[in-house]
């Protein structure tokens, strides 16, 4: 009844071909995965500039680099660490960072990270203030699931594997999730306006 | 599966959806696109449906996407321009039923344009004299006095009609254009279509785009048509002067249509288009533009039993009840008000 269209064997497969060297399978992973890794890096790095060459350049490795890549089993998870890594080691070299946070510590919360708020709309720290209130309110297992759905790309099925819960519960979870950030929309859909412009 | 009674929470909990929200799967997108044509009276929902994702994600606006794209495929090496769609290169398919099928299609599309071709030449003077006869039907759409609404084309281009602004457009667009008339105050979201061209015909200016974003102002109080670019490019024409001016994004022109005069300036956006999120925004506002701008916002009607004293308010109120505003501005202008139903003095 849902898509399953980030399955393993997909991945794997895409993934293989890569290796093999294709091209096509490189362009095709670029576009299945470029706004939710934008979208992350955003959140860690507040500079569209930062994050939009971190990208170029983790796609640029890959292709140098592919004959020598391991196997993988998610790809978009996979591409979520890589540029993470690559990201908070820029962090460091530009003194914003002291020690390197391990990425499955530190992915549930820069998701949910406010910084880019703080940059963009320092006027507004009422509204600020309101959606770091409902971000503290999710529990970890809504963060995490909300992670492993949205950013990661798993099927309910998968997310059933991965957790143990079972898919009516995961959706409770969501909904709940989804509801404590709702009022939060419009600072987003400010932000939103602020980036496209 | 039934969308039809999908609730918006089960929209940004449907996986299909998400990819079609992010761009990350054509199926997906082919399918969705499809089903909001197909949908007309969901479109409110989608929007809000999308502005939901927009909590948990941050895209990269279409047009950069595109930029970084073409820097992508260069640092690779794809030379060719036209880029390679998403190909869902796992879905397998027996070689020789996707043959079989573009067969069939390509034979059904050759007899249809043959037996379009024979009529039209048998009774093309027929068809032209029925094509000029039969008008094509025109649909007006209104944002009340204390409302907003947005509206879907059947092209996809969103419009979002400010408080008591008209849009009028053709059941179904010509071939060569896409012409709307426009009353009032909008914010146009134009799907990109390079053969026919978007034209906004708003107080004696039409402007002309293919895919892009922006906000006209046609206010009749101050005689004049403001054009505001956020994305992409667009053409306006002064049709009494006949002048045509390009603009760029930032960019807002200003035509005065009783002297007709143009002033083109650069515009900041959180300023000039808070309105479409709810936000009222004055900028040294004198006391005849915010009457203006509340009695249409909120439906009401203003008097006047004293004039204060106002040299120009400047402030913005984010999704307010009137009274909050009125508050704020009595406080900041110095005033005393009474609000009795749809109707306010000011003392």
């Amino acid at each position: 009844m849902y898509s399953e269209n980030l399955n393993e064997t997909e991945d794997e497969n895409l993934w293989n071909q890569l290796r093999n060297g294709s091209v096509k399978a490189l362009d095709i992973i670029y576009q299945q995965n470029y706004q939710v890794l934008f979208s992350f890096g955003y959140k860690l790095i507040p500079d569209k500039e930062i994050v939009k060459d971190g990208i170029q350049e983790l796609f640029a490795n890959l292709w140098n680099k592919h004959a020598g890549l391991s196997q993988v089993k998610k790809i978009r998870a996979y591409l979520l660490k890589a540029l993470f890594n690559a990201l908070i080691k820029q962090k460091q070299l530009n003194g914003l960072q002291e020690i390197l946070p391990d990425y499955d510590d530190y992915k549930y919360l820069a998701i949910f990270s406010t910084e880019h708020l703080l940059i963009e709309q320092e006027k507004n720290e009422e509204r600020l203030r309101k959606l770091k209130e409902g971000i503290k309110q999710l529990s970890k297992r809504e963060k995490e699931i909300i992670f492993l759905f949205y950013y990661e790309g798993y099927s309910y099925k998968q997310i059933e594997k991965q957790t143990g819960l079972k898919y009516q519960s995961i959706k409770n979870l969501m909904y709940r999730a989804l509801q404590r950030l709702k009022g939060f929309i419009y600072i987003l859909a400010f932000l939103i306006l602020h980036l496209i412009i | 599966m039934d969308y039809k009674n999908f609730d918006i929470e089960d929209f940004i909990t449907e996986q299909s959806f998400i990819n079609y929200y992010l761009g990350t799967n054509l199926t997906d997108i082919e399918f969705w696109e499809e089903w909001v044509k197909r949908n007309p009276d969901k479109s409110e929902l989608i929007i809000e449906a999308k502005s939901r994702l927009d909590d948990i994600f941050i895209k990269l606006p279409d047009n950069e996407y595109e930029e970084e794209y073409s820097r992508f495929q260069k640092s690779i090496g794809i030379t060719n321009s036209a880029p390679t769609k998403i190909n869902p290169v796992v879905r397998k398919m027996p070689g020789w039923w996707s043959l079989n099928k573009v067969a069939a299609v390509v034979a059904f599309l050759v007899v249809c344009s043959l037996l379009y071709f024979t009529r039209n030449v048998q009774d093309s003077g027929k068809n032209l004299a029925e094509a000029e006869l039969s008008e094509p039907k025109i649909i007006e759409k209104f944002a009340r006095r204390g409302q907003k609404n947005t509206i879907v084309l059947k092209d996809g281009s969103k419009i979002k009609l400010n408080s008591g602004s008209k849009i009028e457009f053709p059941e179904n667009f010509g071939e060569k254009t896409r012409e709307v008339f426009l009353e009032g105050e909008a914010f146009f979201d134009v799907e990109h279509d390079a053969t026919r061209p978007f034209i906004v015909n708003s107080g004696g200016v039409r402007t002309k785009v293919l895919g892009t974003s922006f906000n006209i102002k046609n206010s009749k109080t101050h005689n004049k048509v403001e054009v505001a670019l956020v994305t992409g490019k667009v053409e306006v024409f002064q049709q009494v002067s006949q002048e045509k001016i390009t603009l760029a994004p930032h960019e807002l022109l200003e035509v005065n249509s009783e002297t007709n005069r143009v002033v083109k300036r650069n515009f900041e956006p959180g300023n000039e288009l808070g309105w479409k999120d709810g936000i009222i925004q004055f900028k040294e506002a004198k006391l005849n533009e915010i009457e203006e701008v509340l009695e249409s916002w909120y439906d009401i009607e203003i008097q006047f039993k004293q004039i204060p004293h106002n040299k120009g308010f400047t402030g913005e109120f984010d999704n307010e009840s009137l009274e909050t505003v009125l508050q704020g501005l009595s406080y900041a202008i110095g005033f005393k008000f009474k609000l009795e139903g749809n109707k306010v003095t000011i003392y």
